[in-house]
């Protein structure tokens, strides 16, 4: 066996391996411990129960999935209403100074997003950048109380989100032909008409790619909403981080966890039918 | 009808005066002048990079002219965004909506007019079997050949009744075989329709086949305007003669000026010539020549043979050796090496009658060519 063989072999091996032990086994682990129960001596009692998915389904937890859900959509739009202009701009902007708002986009990732986000309470807080800002204008009279309310956790999460929705929207906006626009126009289409007749359609890919990015990340960041939310569990993240964590109750945090996983793998799956559509069509 | 539907009727479609376009301060255009007849097939020959197709990006409204006025249909359309010019163009690479079908795409113009659905069905109905495609509505236009999406492209364009159709190298994607069928189907297709064409082109045949004019620009200039005739056979520069087929060049002298023709010297020869420039005796010139035009016999045929003498130059013919000859298919090339310096080329079509009518390399010969159809251009550098 050559070295080269030797050496293809051992990284297919070694990654192969590495996803094996450290992301397969575990979610096989929470796979199985969402049907087992819990007992005063150990977190988990092996057993075949789907009692802890009927629990999800009560009143209190359907209404954290759904809030969650809702937030996550909430922050997914705000993300694609302002990246979608900031995008177009970019892709249309010259060489120099689309290097330098990429630069931009892509800075906040040197620093951890936890660190980040931590940061934002400086801005938030009662004695914050915003509210000293607004108070010297004379434009409020007390501090406004933006920490611990849902709006922090939406402002949160753009902000530590917005990147994953401009980068595949640019990509996308970036690889449009101009003259398709142009084509539109000639057959007497107005800008706005052009712009939901042609220019959407054929950014779609990148549109459903950002929103993915955004939107699954966003269910799970229970960072931010602990950081910026308070002690209330907005997200799906926290309350499964609650149940490892806090309440002990294990079976019940991994059959939320299989819940979050599968709603991302039917969004997932829903992606790439669409885009396999979508591809179709185009090629 | 009243003298101003006359007038208008009778008025240039589209006029440019003086348009100049500057792209970071390179002229795309220098003051250009030109009018496109209604109902007529124009076509704006010259190689890439003559401003040509910025001509019918300032005309549909894509691009804003620096200087210079554009009117269509009489009215002055500076400003004026392309949706609401009354033109429509078939782009180099089609540009077709690649999510949308073959209806959606022809459709699309009816539908930004806000037609209703049953008249746009039918519509693009008609428009599809003019354009040989019924049939193919359904159907993604990825899914199409480029011989068949050129012609949805046209379809798609055409359905609006533009009053002229702007033509951008549509046929330069198509295979030799496909150009030539779709140029006849173009030149068909126009005189049906009766919209006036202007298509833009770097390929002198298919602006010859197809056009009424021709226009012939170089580096942003309009250099001739003629029928394709004219300026096949009276280029008024070396650049048009030159760009327009294969010429050959001969140095020339004018012995002696005179009204539509001048004694001139050129290659050994010394006899009056047609030329419609005016030109001072002792002037340099340029004797241009088609190789198509020319005949080609050796010395020693025309010495045996005192009928083929007879027939072939009466005293104005120019002598060389044979250098080679290249072989065409339907024709040969013969490049002769002249006495008096310099070369030409001769196209010679085969004799059926004697296969061995064949120039070898070293053959001495005359050259010659039917009186009047040479062109006599001033001097350039």
């Amino acid at each position: 066996m050559s070295s080269d063989g030797f050496f293809k072999r051992a990284v297919i091996i070694g990654a192969v391996g590495w996803m094996t032990v450290f992301a397969f086994v575990p979610n096989i682990l929470v796979f199985l411990a969402s049907f087992g129960t819990t007992s005063t001596e150990n977190f988990i009692e092996p057993a075949a129960t789907l009692r802890n998915y009927a629990r999800l389904m009560d009143r209190t937890h359907l209404d954290i999935l759904l809030g969650s859900l809702r937030l996550s959509g909430l922050v997914t739009a705000i993300c694609l209403l302002t990246a979608y202009p900031f995008a177009s701009i970019l892709a249309r902007a010259r060489k120099p100074v689309r290097n330098i708002l990429l630069l931009l986009v892509v800075i906040p990732f040197w620093t951890n997003s936890l660190v980040r986000t931590y940061a934002m309470t400086a801005m938030l807080n009662s004695s914050g950048i915003v509210n000293n800002v607004l108070m010297s204008l004379g434009l409020i009279d007390a501090p406004l109380a933006m920490m611990y309310t849902p709006g922090a956790v939406v402002l949160g999460l753009t902000y530590t989100l917005l990147p994953f929705m401009i980068l595949p929207l640019y990509a996308a906006l970036e690889r449009l032909d101009r003259r398709y626009l142009e084509a539109a126009r000639d057959l007497g289409a107005s800008p706005w008409r052009a712009f939901w007749r042609v220019v959407v359609p054929l950014t779609m890919p990148g549109i459903v790619s950002g929103c993915m990015l955004v939107f699954l990340p966003a269910i799970g960041m229970f960072y931010v909403s602990d950081v910026l939310g308070g002690a209330k569990a907005m997200l799906l993240g926290n309350f499964i981080r609650d149940q490892f964590l806090t309440t002990r109750d294990w079976p019940l945090g991994a059959a939320a966890s299989v819940t979050l996983t599968a709603l991302m793998g039917l969004m997932l799956l829903l992606y790439w039918k669409s885009a396999a559509r979508l591809g179709r069509e185009a090629s | 009808m009243n003298d101003t539907a006359t007038q208008q009727s009778q008025a240039p479609v589209v006029r440019l005066r003086n348009v100049s376009k500057v792209y970071d301060g390179q002229h795309a255009l220098r003051d250009v002048s030109l009018d496109v007849q209604r109902g007529e097939f124009l076509t704006i020959l010259g190689p890439s990079g003559c401003g040509k197709t910025t001509i019918l990006r300032l005309v549909a409204g894509f691009e804003n002219a620096t200087s210079g006025s554009i009117a269509i249909d009489g009215r002055d359309v500076t400003g004026l965004p392309p949706e609401r010019r009354n033109v429509n163009t078939v782009f180099q690479s089609y540009a077709l909506f690649p999510h949308m079908n073959v209806f959606d795409n022809v459709a699309f113009g009816l539908r930004m007019k806000r037609r209703p659905a049953d008249e746009i069905a039918r519509e693009v109905g008609e428009t599809l079997r003019l354009v040989q495609l019924e049939g193919f509505e359904g159907r993604m236009v990825g899914k199409l050949s480029g011989g068949q999406q050129q012609r949805v492209a046209i379809a798609r364009a055409i359905i609006n009744r533009p009053l002229v159709l702007l033509l951008d190298e549509p046929l330069s994607a198509l295979d030799y075989r496909l150009r030539k069928q779709m140029q006849l189907d173009l030149k068909h297709l126009q005189r049906k329709l009766g919209i006036t064409f202007v298509l833009v082109t770097h390929d002198q045949e298919e602006a010859f086949s197809m056009s009424d004019r021709v226009i012939v620009m170089n580096n942003g200039v309009i250099e001739q305007v003629g029928t394709p005739v004219s300026v096949y056979e009276e280029p008024c520069n070396l650049y048009v003669a030159r760009f327009v087929g294969e010429i050959n060049v001969i140095d020339a002298e004018v012995v002696e000026p005179g009204d539509g023709r001048a004694r001139v010297r050129a290659g050994g020869l010394d006899v009056f010539m047609r030329t419609g420039h005016a030109f001072k005796a002792g002037e340099k010139a340029h004797l241009l020549l088609r190789p198509e035009d020319l005949r080609v016999e050796t010395l020693k045929d025309l010495a045996e043979d005192p009928e083929l003498e007879d027939s072939f130059a009466r005293g104005r013919s120019i002598v060389g050796a044979v250098e080679e000859t290249i072989y065409k298919g339907a024709t040969y090339d013969v490049v002769v090496r002249l006495d008096a310096g310099g070369a030409v080329t001769a196209t010679e079509f085969f004799n059926e009658d004697d296969e061995t009518v064949y120039f070898r390399a070293g053959d001495r010969v005359a050259v010659s060519w039917v009186e009047g159809w040479e062109v006599v251009l001033p001097y350039e550098q």
